[in-house]
């Protein structure tokens, strides 16, 4: 019934709002029961849900400590070693993408940044060295929670994640960069991760490069809102 | 469209030749220089020829070398070596390798992790290409900062210090000639053994643009007094005095474009004053019966 009842929210963009926590609240459930065939379809769901809330309602992201809850239950931390817990790799991974979402789209003073950054320094030391296929998702949040220049260094040299993983994780730094220009300079990790791709060989696929090249753009100060005027969210470039 | 957005910010920074703007923005430029080079290598030229420039706008138009903290001059950011290391070893594409001894000055020679083995490859690039002024600028320029580095120095093929007797010069604001002016430099220099290659190497480094380290001065005066003495070095002895001339007039009255503090004017008119002092000391003994 839950399931049917959420699958028949995500068609009714207006309904999920009221229905984030509880909807949280059940994600997090899902991450003890993450193996079993019927909790996967229920957490498939309600991923859509947040990704459809996160395109709706990107400035307000009421449910953001949620998501960083649902990851902090995914982890493991071992001194500064931080890793995923076995089986829980893909509900970690959707909550991971999910609060980087959220930390990309406000500024580093905002509230809701703060908030989270103050649950996260109490769980994730700040020396930490991320583990597992969700790494670079991890070191994206770690270097927007983090505030120091020393955590900004981290590289992207063993980096290949998958091409759908590809393409929403660097969108998301779009965001990232967008915002955190706007309150100062681009962060050096994120020019990092474009520079990486920019001259790899062969050459990543083009919406990649694309995303690498607004990057770029943003950091010159180009207005990169001429291009697409509605949302940066949207594929936007084009390569000639 | 992203890209006539960056092409057309990168004109206007060139246009505006604002160094210090080049300076905050290096690490954009340097990631979009890494995609440009990828172009070139595609037969699309426009790219770099965008790029290209601004690494030869005077990043700090007014003051020198010396008055300023080094890092920031370093235009090119560090993390490309992987790109420039592909380049050099493993690009067989002439134009390639022109695109990278152009902007070898701007790499950071002293801080890369391990740098050693792009000296070589670097000079055989710097061989394989046609000469031009600005090649012959960017391969002398980067040699002297190659050379103040005492872990890089050793590395730098024999043949290369050749470059110093082509018609060249150097930039205004220049890493090259202010590391260059190091002693120890100039002791490698006079090592070689080479007294054209020597006084090139004087002419280019002497400049009222910025303040040779005090070794280097040091270093200078030895060889003034022992390689140009004798009757036979008449003519070299001429064209640095001339030289020394030029670089004294330009310092007096104190140049108003450049931003040099009291200390350091006055201390660059005594020392170029005394190598003057010592040239003519050793013509005046050369020419004695």
């Amino acid at each position: 019934m839950i399931i049917l009842q959420l699958e028949q929210l995500g068609g009714d963009s207006t309904a999920i709002e009221p229905k984030c926590k509880p909807i949280a609240t059940l994600f997090l459930w899902l991450t003890r029961l993450e193996t079993a065939d019927e909790s996967w379809r229920l957490h498939n769901t309600c991923r859509q849900l947040f990704e459809l809330r996160d395109r709706i309602h990107l400035a307000s992201p009421g449910p953001a400590v949620y998501y960083l809850v649902v990851l902090l239950s995914c982890t493991n931390v071992n001194g500064d070693r931080v890793t995923t817990r076995p089986g829980q790799e893909r509900v970690a991974g959707v909550a991971s993408m999910c609060l980087l979402r959220v930390l990309s789209g406000v500024g580093p003073e905002s509230n809701v940044a703060e908030d989270i950054r103050q649950r996260y320094i109490e769980d994730i030391p700040y020396e930490a060295k991320f583990e597992g296929p969700f790494r670079h998702i991890q070191i994206a949040i770690h270097a927007l929670l983090i505030r120091s220049q020393e955590r900004q260094s981290f590289g992207w040299m063993d980096h290949e994640p998958c091409t759908q993983d590809h393409a929403s994780f660097a969108n998301t730094l779009i965001q990232a960069a967008y915002n955190r220009r706007k309150h100062g300079r681009v962060p050096r990790w994120i020019l990092r991760f474009t520079l990486h791709f920019l001259s790899r060989d062969p050459p990543p696929p083009t919406s990649l490069v694309a995303d690498c090249l607004t990057i770029v753009a943003i950091d010159l100060d180009c207005d990169v809102t001429r291009v697409e005027p509605s949302t940066l969210d949207e594929r936007c470039v084009c390569i000639r | 469209m992203i890209l006539d957005l960056i092409v057309q910010e990168l004109k206007a920074m060139l246009k505006a030749a604002d160094g210090s703007s080049i300076r905050l923005k290096r690490k954009a430029i340097t990631t979009f220089f890494s995609y440009a080079v990828r172009q070139e290598r595609d037969g699309q030229r426009k790219l770099i020829d965008t790029v290209l420039p601004l690494f030869r706008v005077e990043v700090v138009r007014g003051h020198t070398v010396s008055t300023l903290p080094l890092l920031g001059l370093t235009i090119m950011w560090h993390r490309i070596e992987p790109l420039i290391d592909t380049v050099l070893n493993k690009e067989n594409s002439i134009s390639l390798k022109q695109v990278i001894i152009l902007a070898s000055p701007n790499l950071p020679w002293g801080r890369f992790i391990n740098p050693r083995h792009l000296i070589q490859p670097w000079a055989a690039a710097a061989e394989a290409i046609s000469y031009t002024a600005d090649i012959g600028q960017s391969v002398v320029d980067t040699l002297l900062q190659i050379a103040a580095n005492p872990s890089l120095q050793p590395h730098i093929p024999a043949d290369m210090w050749s470059w110093l007797n082509r018609p060249s010069s150097l930039p205004s604001v220049c890493l090259g000639r202010f590391r260059g002016s190091d002693g120890k430099v100039v002791q490698v220099v006079r090592e070689l053994r080479d007294i054209e290659t020597i006084k090139s190497y004087l002419l280019l480094i002497w400049s009222e643009r910025d303040e040779p380290w005090p070794s280097g001065f040091y270093e200078m005066r030895a060889s003034l007094r022992e390689d140009f003495s004798g009757s036979g070095m008449g003519n070299h002895r001429q064209d640095l005095l001339r030289r020394l001339d030029d670089v004294l007039e330009q310092l007096d009255p104190e140049p108003e474009h450049l931003h040099f503090d009291a200390d350091t004017f006055q201390r660059m008119k005594k020392e170029y004053g005394q190598l003057r002092e010592v040239l003519l000391d050793v013509d005046r003994k050369a020419r004695l019966p």
